[in-house]
């Protein structure tokens, strides 16, 4: 496979690298101070979120003097021609790091993301039953996919730590993994450290990286792991020999099996991108020279895995992508609604008007370095690299996927292919970034840095609810003691008093909890259609409803927030939003048991009605 | 082992350390976690996946950050297979064969590496910091630091906090009922019990602090008699919470304990 490095810039570069290699012991002062600009970043998150959870005010300011002390000064930095490729490497771990934690210190005690309380759920059913495959009743599929669940809890039982402490643990290594290999990889393919280490800063601007790829979940294992396949990729493309080649492409199909035991969506853009660099190669160079044996090789682990394993992924999936088409195509034709911009998941926008304004700008400012990064692709000639291309198609992609954020139903879909096509963002726009610095004298290092740190926060306000950014009250104190918020109490009093195991139907968020906390087997959502049975305000039409699913316990929550995936966990500051009285009541009848009422929960057994 | 993994080879020290690794997962108690992932996790994160690198491919294939990005996938790789053959075979995923396999992929690994004579010499940082620079470490290490003891305590509740008490109840002989108070200052509580529609007996009041729990056992005569409890809050009108078995048919389980 041609891979070729940057021309002018790479050789440019070595010359300057190479003078400073004669004085290393001095490149450790400036990264000193960086380091201290970012730590200082983190300190920021933790006074911020502390804010945050005690009810204070001007949280927010302080979070995002917090981001521009982690993102700036390592730009500045990054942006110069004198750090070695070793300073360039630490500072782009550091920053992955520190944007690691401004997720950990938002939920220091516990997972409170949606896919997370699910995936946790398989970590902790693979620790106490000792096998791979179990159930997941929330989201089947989780579970016939144990890379990112068998990891940690190979972590748990060496480290003989919490299963919460693996899992964080794992994210951050996964994290790691993901930085450098980006890192490797945008350097192999642009010939420049200076190139690899600002294409790294900006993945960070991925609306998902700040916090939903933080997660713990399988796409957070999958996707680093993806990553270092490509570079392997890569260096196969480079290898000297028959014999070095065979070895490089072990290496590959093994990483790559682990990203088809891991995450389903990940494995096949993995195989895409393959496909498209042997297409593209053939079309430039003929077909000898592709990684052909490679591509077809995962794509035959992931059907096998898809037949033999993880026979429900297609089920599973297909709803998602057809019901995203058919909204876009309602929305087209003027059939449907846009969806609100800035919304929190039930819809209200909430995000400040300044801040929509910065992510506004700084989707622009994207356009423009990603619009220079393409145009050098073609004009050094590139464009005989089918990798590059790709990756610049990728970027022009994420660009052609932004409207779909305006359709209800595809927005979570142009969102989750974001982190697959930033990885093209990444290295085009530090091409961009590049061109601009080189371009001539001027403030131009502090510009890049400043542009850089816009398009970061444009991607931090696009991806997530602004309202949800900082730590909201989850374990508070008082008269000595620490509490929990009423949905922890009444699945810790379910797990403890009734026993786990038991089919329990209830909202999205406290089924999430029934599941985690207690153990038990959770209904939710509309697959069986607990939502409906829930809120409807006569129980007569559901009483078969609940025979044929043998749900023997019920958990009313009268808070509208409780059916938010995302924000249904915590401690409710004054009044919420409620639902009609008459949902709740409908159980109250001679054969069900009242078992436990906390105000707003209220468990009822109804194995009496079957 | 190979004799081609000399003492001081980065492939003995890969060696070394998984062998540090089975030992503290064998003799370090749980309570000691922290040392004790430090020293076993990299035997899942990175040994496996670094000795492989060695044995597959050339030292001079891969520069430092390379080597570090394919030894973490690889073993990831590694620590995913070893389970499913585990699994496969019907054993359990517990500590034992888990870290054997891990520990052996890495020995096994770093001999062949050895034979084909991949092992590197170990060398020593090349960076040495002034006390300057020292100092503006120790500094960032302070911030870190507290941000960490921040962000890990628990801090007081939000003004306006909705508290909540939590009136329970159990379909047993006797009935159990509890009360649990998640809220943010002491509160007093009084519970009546009616069976059968009979006059109601009253337990409390009783005052709770946050976090407290009360529990009392109901006497209901045999069969499965209507029961319901109510709780009030002291000094209030109507009752706060309420509870009752009206049909006896929810199960408890055996691994429940009230």
């Amino acid at each position: 496979m041609a891979v070729g490095p940057a021309q002018r810039a790479g050789g440019q570069e070595r010359a300057v690298e190479e003078t400073a290699a004669a004085a290393p012991e001095r490149a450790i002062r400036p990264l000193c101070w960086v380091i201290l600009c970012v730590a200082a970043g983190v300190a920021a998150v933790a006074v911020a979120d502390a804010m945050s959870r005690t009810g204070h005010r001007g949280g927010s300011v302080v979070f995002w003097i917090a981001v521009v002390l982690i993102v700036v000064p390592a730009t500045l930095r990054m942006a110069s021609l004198r750090p070695q490729g070793s300073e360039r490497l630490a500072i782009v771990i550091l920053v992955g790091l520190a944007l690691y934690a401004v997720k950990l210190l938002r939920d220091p005690f516990t997972f409170t993301y949606a896919d997370e309380l699910v995936h946790f759920h398989n970590l902790q059913a693979i620790l106490s039953t000792g096998r791979l495959f179990g159930s997941n009743p929330i989201l089947p599929i989780t579970p016939r996919y144990p890379g990112l669940e068998t990891v940690a809890a190979a972590l748990a039982r060496a480290g003989g730590i919490s299963p919460f402490a693996a899992a964080v643990v794992l994210i951050a290594s996964a994290r790691t993994m993901l930085v450098v290999a980006l890192y490797v990889l945008y350097e192999r393919v642009s010939g420049s450290p200076r190139v690899a280490g600002l294409g790294v800063l900006v993945y960070a601007a991925t609306p998902t990286y700040l916090f939903f790829s933080a997660q713990f979940s399988y796409e957070s294992l999958a996707l680093p792991l993806a990553a270092v396949a490509v570079f392997a990729v890569i260096r196969w493309g480079t290898a000297p020999d028959a014999a070095s080649r065979r070895r490089w492409e072990a290496v590959v199909l093994a990483i790559a099996a682990a990203v088809v035991v891991s995450h389903h969506v990940t494995a096949y853009a993995l195989i895409a991108l393959l496909a498209g660099v042997c297409l593209l190669h053939w079309r430039l160079h003929g077909p000898r020279g592709a990684p052909w044996a490679m591509t077809a090789g995962i794509a035959v682990l992931a059907v096998l895995w898809l037949v033999f394993a993880a026979g429900g992924t297609i089920s599973y999936l297909q709803p998602v992508i057809t019901t995203a088409f058919n909204k876009l195509v309602q929305t087209l034709n003027g059939e449907a609604g846009t969806r609100v911009l800035f919304a929190n998941q039930g819809g209200v926008e909430t995000t400040p008007l300044i801040e929509r304004g910065l992510a506004v700008l700084g989707i622009l400012v994207l356009t423009g370095f990603l619009v220079v990064g393409t145009r050098v692709v073609w004009q050094r000639r590139w464009r005989a690299n089918p990798l590059i291309v790709l990756l610049a198609a990728a970027a022009l992609g994420y660009l052609a996927t932004l409207p779909l954020r305006l359709v209800p139903a595809a927005w979570e879909s142009a969102s989750r292919a974001g982190e697959f096509l930033f990885v093209g963002v990444g290295v085009t726009v530090a091409l961009g970034m590049l061109w601009v610095l080189d371009g001539g004298r001027g403030r131009r290092v502090q510009l890049v840095a400043w542009g850089l740190a816009l398009v970061l926060a444009s991607g931090v306000i696009a991806g997530w609810p602004s309202s949800l950014r900082l730590a909201a009250p989850l374990r508070v104190t008082a008269g000595g003691h620490t509490l929990e918020p009423p949905s922890y109490l009444a699945a810790r009093w379910s797990g403890s008093a009734l026993g786990g195991d038991q089919r329990i139907a209830a909202e999205d968020s406290d089924a999430r909890l029934l599941l985690d906390v207690a153990g038990q087997t959770a209904l939710t959502g509309t697959a069986p259609d607990v939502d409906d049975m829930l809120t409807a305000k006569t129980l007569a039409p559901w009483r078969r409803f609940l025979a044929t699913n043998r749900i023997g316990l019920v958990e009313t929550d009268s808070r509208q927030i409780s059916q938010d995936i995302i924000a249904g966990y915590f401690f409710d500051i004054g009044p919420t939003q409620q639902f009609s009285p008459l949902a709740e009541a409908k159980f109250d009848l001679p054969g069900v048991d009242r078992l436990y009422d906390s105000g707003d929960i209220v468990i009822y057994g109804v194995r009496g009605l079957w | 082992m190979s004799a081609a993994v000399r003492a001081r080879s980065d492939l003995a020290l890969a060696v070394a350390l998984a062998l540090a690794g089975v030992l503290a997962a064998a003799a370090l108690p749980e309570s000691l976690g922290f040392v004790r992932v430090l020293i076993a996790g990299p035997l899942v994160l990175v040994l496996p996946g670094y000795a492989l690198t060695r044995a597959t491919l050339a030292p001079e294939d891969l520069r430092g950050p390379e080597l570090g990005a394919m030894s973490v996938a690889l073993s990831v790789a590694v620590t995913i297979f070893s389970a499913l053959i585990i699994d496969a075979l019907g054993a359990k995923l517990t500590l034992w064969p888990w870290i054997a396999i891990l520990a052996a992929v890495t020995i096994a690994a770093a001999a062949v590496a050895g034979r084909r004579g991949h092992a590197r010499p170990l060398r020593g940082p090349a960076l040495a910091p002034r006390v300057g620079e020292l100092v503006v470490l120790a500094a960032a290490l302070v911030l870190i630091a507290g941000a960490a003891v921040l962000g890990f305590s628990p801090l007081a509740a939000p003004k306006g906090t909705d508290g909540t008490v939590a009136l329970h109840i159990l379909p047993t002989h006797p009935v159990r009922l509890s009360v649990t108070s998640d809220e943010t200052r002491l509160t007093s509580y009084t519970v009546a019990v009616t069976v059968s529609g009979r006059a109601p007996r009253r337990f409390g009041p009783f005052t709770l602090a946050p976090g407290a729990s009360w529990s009392g056992l109901v006497a209901v005569g045999p069969g499965k008699p209507a029961v319901v409890a109510r709780l009030s809050v002291a000094g209030a009108a109507a009752p706060a919470r309420t509870v009752s078995l009206r049909c006896w048919c929810t199960s408890v389980r055996s691994a429940a304990t009230p």
